[in-house]
C-alpha cells in the first residue's frame, strides 16, 4: 500500500478509535452529523407553494444563469489569484518533517497534497446541504439540489487544480506570476465590461440578461462558463454546449493532475512557508502567541512604558497600552462591522415615517453584534496567560480588574455606532441614558461567559470549548433579551417607553454576569491553567 | 561528501546565507555552530531540499533536491513534528513504507527500546510531550540507515538519560562510517566527538576548521567560538 494512502487509513482509524476516549470530540462530531441529518430531513418539511419557483418568475432562467456565472468568478478568481500566488495543495507539519525529506520527486508529493485538498473540500461539501432548505424554496427538486451541490464541488477542485497548474508554471518567475494575476483579474472586469456594453446599446436589462446567458462564447469560457452552462443544464435540461461544458469540466480533473504530475515542481519552501503561517495563525487563537505588530502599529507605538497602574491595575494599563497600539485610533474591525450594520438601520429608519421612536430598538442589534463580532475578549485573553494566576492578589480583586477592563475596552465597538444613533434619530435623553446602560454592562455578561467555559473546560481554545462558550453566552444573555423583547412586545401593543425595562435589563445582567463572575471566576482561578 | 558550493539563500531583503561553502568528508562528524539567528538552520533545510536558494549542494556526487540524494540523507529537525493521529509504532511502520525497508521490525525495536519509547509504542503522536517527539523523530532518522544525517539542535528538550543516549549513538554512527552534521549552538553537545567545526554568524561561514588545526593551534572550540564570533561581532557593530 502506498505510504500515502497508510497515513490517511490510519489516521481515520485513529480518529474513530479516539472518539470514545475523548467525549469532547465526540460529542462534536455528533453535533455536525445531526445539524447534516436535520438540514436534509426539514427539506421535505418545506412548503413548496411557500415561494413561486425561481424558473417560474420573469427572467427567473436568465438571472439564476447569471448568478452561476456569479458564482464561478467569485470562488474561481479568489481560488486561480492566490492559488497561482501560493500554491492549492494542503500540507501539515508532519508532511514537511516526513514527507518532503523522503526519497520521493516533488510532483508526488504535491499530489498529496492536492488530495489532502480534495479531503478538505469534501469536509466543507458536508455543510452545503445545510443551504438545501433555503434552495428548494426556489423550486428545485432534491435530485437537482444534489446535482447543483456536486456542480459547486467539482467546480471548486477544477479551480484549485487550475490554480496549481498556473502556480507551478508561474514558479520562480515574477514577471509571468504577475502576468496571471493581471490577467486573472481582467477576465471579469472584461465580461461586466461586456455586459455593460450589451446593457447600454439596448436598453433593456432583461434582454441583455438573456443574451449574455445564451451567449456560446459565455457559456464556452473555460471553467467560468463550463459551469454556467452546466447549470442551466441541470435546471432545464442539457443542449450540445451544456453536454460539451460537462465533458470539459470533468476532463479538466485528469487532465490538471496530469499536468501537475508533469511539470518539474520547486513548492516545497512556498508550501512550508504555508504551514508556518497556519501554525502562528492558531497559535494566536490559542493565545499562545501575540500577533505581530504591524506597520502601523510600530508608527503609533506612543511611549514607552505604562504609565498608570498600580498593583492589578496595571494589568489595566497593559491592556490599555496593547490596544492603543494595536488600534492607535480605538476603532478596529468589530467596530466598523457594528457601525456598517447599525448605520443601514438607521439609515432605514430615516426613511421611514414615524418610526423615530422606534429606533431605541437598535439596542437589540448592538447588543447582539457585540456578541458575534467582538473575537477573543480581554478576559479570554488574560486567563490564556499564566500572569493572573500568579499575582498575589484575591480572587475578587483579579476578576473585578479583569471585568472593569473587559467592560471599558468594550466601549470602542460600540460607541461610534451610539453616536451615530444619537445623532440621527436623537432620543429622548432618558432613553439614551437606559439604552447606555444596558449597551455598557453588557460585556459584564460576556465576561461571565468567558468565565463560565473557563470554569468548565479548563481553556478556550478548542472547537468544542467555542461552542460550550457560545451556549452559556446565549444562556447568560436570556434574561436581558427576554427583558428587551417584554420592552418591544410593550412598546408595539400599548406604545409604552421602554427606558424601565432597559434599566432593568442592565441592573439585571450586571448583577447575574457579576455572580457568575465571582463563583466561576474564583473556582477558575484557583484551579490555574488547566491547559498550557 | 557533501558539498555546500556558494550558497546564497534571502528571504525578502534578509540574508539568511550569504555565499555559504563547505564540505563534510565521509566518515566525519561535523559540527555546524553560531550564535541564535546565524543561518545554522537555514542551511540544513537547504541541503535536506526544502528551500529554494542560489548555488550548488551534492551529497556524493547528486543534487541535494534529487531522489537519489535524498535516499542518503537522515534529518531530524529543530521541531520534530509528528503526525498527531498516528501511534510511534505507525510512524515507524510509515518511514519503512516511504523508503521501501526490508526487514526493518527488529531493528525499529531496537530504536525505541534505546530509547524508551517501546512501552509507548502505541501512543498518538499528538499525545506526546516534546522530549518524545524528539526521540521519535531521531529514530524515525535513524530507521533508514542514511549515509549522511543532519541533526538541528538535537539535544534541545531532551531529558538527561536521552541526551546521554544521543551522544552515545552519535559515536556509534561515527564509527560505522556515517557522516554527520550537527547544528547546535551548546558546544558541548558531541564532547571530543568531532572532527570539524564550521562557525556560522550573520549567514556566513566564518571559521572552518579540522580538529587537527584547532588542537596545533592549542585552542579549545569555545575559546575558538568566543574569539571568532565576538570579533566578528565588534566588527561589524
Amino acid at each position: 500500500m502506498s505510504p500515502f494512502l497508510y497515513i490517511w487509513r490510519r489516521s481515520l482509524w485513529n480518529f474513530i478509535k479516539q472518539l470514545p476516549k475523548k467525549p469532547g470530540r465526540f460529542i462534536l462530531v455528533l453535533f455536525y452529523a445531526a445539524f447534516f441529518i436535520l438540514a436534509l430531513v426539514s427539506v421535505s418539511f418545506i412548503q413548496r407553494e411557500a415561494a413561486v419557483p425561481l424558473m417560474e418568475q420573469a427572467h427567473g432562467f436568465e438571472i439564476y444563469s447569471l448568478v452561476w456565472l456569479a458564482i464561478a468568478f467569485l470562488i474561481g478568481t479568489s481560488i486561480l489569484f492566490f492559488g497561482a500566488t501560493k500554491g492549492s495543495a494542503v500540507f501539515s507539519g508532519p508532511d514537511v518533517h516526513f514527507l518532503f525529506t523522503a526519497p520521493y520527486r516533488p510532483q508526488s508529493i504535491l499530489i498529496y497534497g492536492l488530495v489532502g485538498m480534495l479531503k478538505a473540500m469534501a469536509i466543507v461539501a458536508v455543510f452545503l446541504p445545510f443551504q438545501f432548505p433555503n434552495l428548494s424554496r426556489l423550486g428545485f427538486s432534491i435530485g437537482k439540489l444534489f446535482l447543483l451541490i456536486l456542480l459547486l464541488i467539482v467546480m471548486m477542485i477544477c479551480f484549485n487544480l487550475g490554480s496549481m497548474v498556473l502556480y507551478l508554471i508561474a514558479q520562480n518567475k515574477p514577471h509571468v506570476r504577475s502576468m496571471i494575476r493581471g490577467l486573472l483579474i481582467a477576465i471579469p472586469l472584461a465580461f461586466i465590461a461586456v455586459f455593460l456594453f450589451l446593457f447600454m446599446k439596448n436598453g433593456s436589462f432583461g434582454h441583455t440578461l438573456q443574451l449574455f446567458s445564451e451567449s456560446t462564447v459565455v457559456r464556452l469560457f473555460p471553467l467560468f462558463g463550463w459551469t454556467m452552462s452546466i447549470g442551466q443544464g441541470i435546471a432545464a435540461g442539457f443542449d450540445t454546449i451544456g453536454i460539451i461544458s460537462l465533458v470539459l469540466l470533468v476532463l479538466t480533473i485528469p487532465v490538471t493532475f496530469y499536468l501537475v504530475y508533469l511539470i518539474p515542481a520547486d513548492f516545497y519552501e512556498d508550501a512550508i512557508t504555508q504551514v508556518e503561517k497556519v501554525k502562528e495563525q492558531q497559535a494566536r487563537m490559542q493565545g499562545k502567541r501575540q500577533t505581530k505588530a504591524s506597520k502601523l502599529q510600530l508608527k503609533h507605538k506612543g511611549h514607552s512604558g505604562l504609565n498608570r497602574g498600580h498593583g492589578l491595575s496595571a494589568i489595566f494599563f497593559r491592556n490599555w497600552r496593547e490596544m492603543r497600539r494595536k488600534q492607535p485610533y480605538f476603532v478596529g474591525i468589530p467596530t466598523f462591522a457594528i457601525l456598517f450594520v447599525t448605520g443601514s438601520i438607521v439609515f432605514g429608519f430615516t426613511q421611514a415615517e414615524g418610526a423615530d421612536s422606534f429606533g431605541i430598538f437598535l439596542i437589540f442589534i448592538i447588543l447582539l453584534l457585540q456578541l458575534f463580532v467582538k473575537g477573543d475578549s480581554f478576559a479570554t485573553t488574560e486567563m490564556k496567560r499564566p500572569l493572573i494566576y500568579t499575582l498575589p492578589y484575591a480572587p475578587h480583586q483579579k476578576l473585578f480588574w479583569l471585568t472593569l477592563t473587559e467592560v471599558v475596552f468594550s466601549i470602542p465597538a460600540v460607541l461610534p455606532s451610539i453616536i451615530l444613533y444619537v445623532a440621527v434619530l436623537r432620543p429622548v435623553w432618558y432613553q439614551l441614558a437606559s439604552a447606555l446602560a444596558v449597551v455598557l454592562t453588557f460585556p459584564v455578561l460576556t465576561a461571565a461567559s468567558t468565565m463560565l467555559t473557563y470554569r468548565m473546560m479548563g481553556s478556550i481554545e478548542g472547537q468544542l470549548d467555542g461552542i460550550v462558550q457560545m451556549f452559556t453566552n446565549m444562556i447568560l444573555i436570556l434574561p436581558t433579551f427576554g427583558l428587551l423583547v417584554t420592552a418591544f412586545v410593550r412598546f408595539m401593543t400599548y406604545d409604552a417607553d421602554p427606558s424601565i425595562l432597559f434599566i432593568l435589563a442592565a441592573v439585571v445582567q450586571t448583577l447575574i454576569g457579576s455572580v457568575v463572575i465571582y463563583l466561576a471566576g474564583k473556582s477558575a482561578l484557583e484551579q490555574g491553567l488547566v491547559k498550557s | 561528501m557533501l558539498e555546500i558550493i556558494n550558497v546564497t539563500k534571502t528571504y525578502g531583503k534578509v540574508i539568511a546565507n550569504d555565499h555559504v561553502s563547505g564540505v563534510v568528508p565521509e566518515n566525519t562528524v561535523a559540527l555546524l555552530v553560531g550564535p541564535n539567528g546565524a543561518g545554522k538552520s537555514t542551511l540544513l533545510k537547504s541541503i535536506m531540499g526544502l528551500l529554494r536558494y542560489r548555488g550548488e549542494i551534492r551529497l556524493s556526487g547528486h543534487d541535494a533536491k534529487s531522489v537519489e540524494a535524498k535516499r542518503l540523507l537522515g534529518y531530524v529537525p529543530e521541531m520534530p513534528e509528528p503526525y498527531p493521529l498516528l501511534t510511534i509504532a505507525e510512524h515507524m511502520e510509515l518511514i519503512a513504507r516511504l523508503y521501501k525497508l526490508t526487514d526493518w521490525e527488529e531493528r525499529a525495536d531496537a530504536l525505541l527500546r534505546r530509547f524508551e519509547l517501546d512501552d509507548k509504542r502505541d501512543k498518538l503522536g499528538g499525545e506526546l510531550s516534546k522530549g518524545m517527539q524528539q526521540k521519535i523523530s531521531i529514530c524515525t532518522a535513524m530507521l533508514p540507515e542514511p549515509q549522511y544525517i543532519l541533526f538541528d539542535e538535537p539535544l534541545v528538550g531532551l531529558d538527561p538519560y536521552a541526551i546521554a543516549e544521543v551522544k552515545q549513538m552519535f559515536r556509534e554512527l561515527a564509527s560505522s562510517g556515517r557522516s554527520l552534521l550537527i547544528s547546535t549552538h551548546i558546544l558541548d553537545t558531541v564532547d571530543d566527538l568531532w572532527d570539524k567545526v564550521m562557525i556560522m554568524n550573520e549567514g556566513k561561514i566564518i571559521e572552518d576548521v579540522s580538529r587537527a588545526e584547532l588542537d596545533a593551534r592549542d585552542e579549545s572550540l569555545e575559546a575558538l567560538f568566543f574569539r571568532i564570533t565576538k570579533h566578528n561581532a565588534e566588527a561589524s557593530s
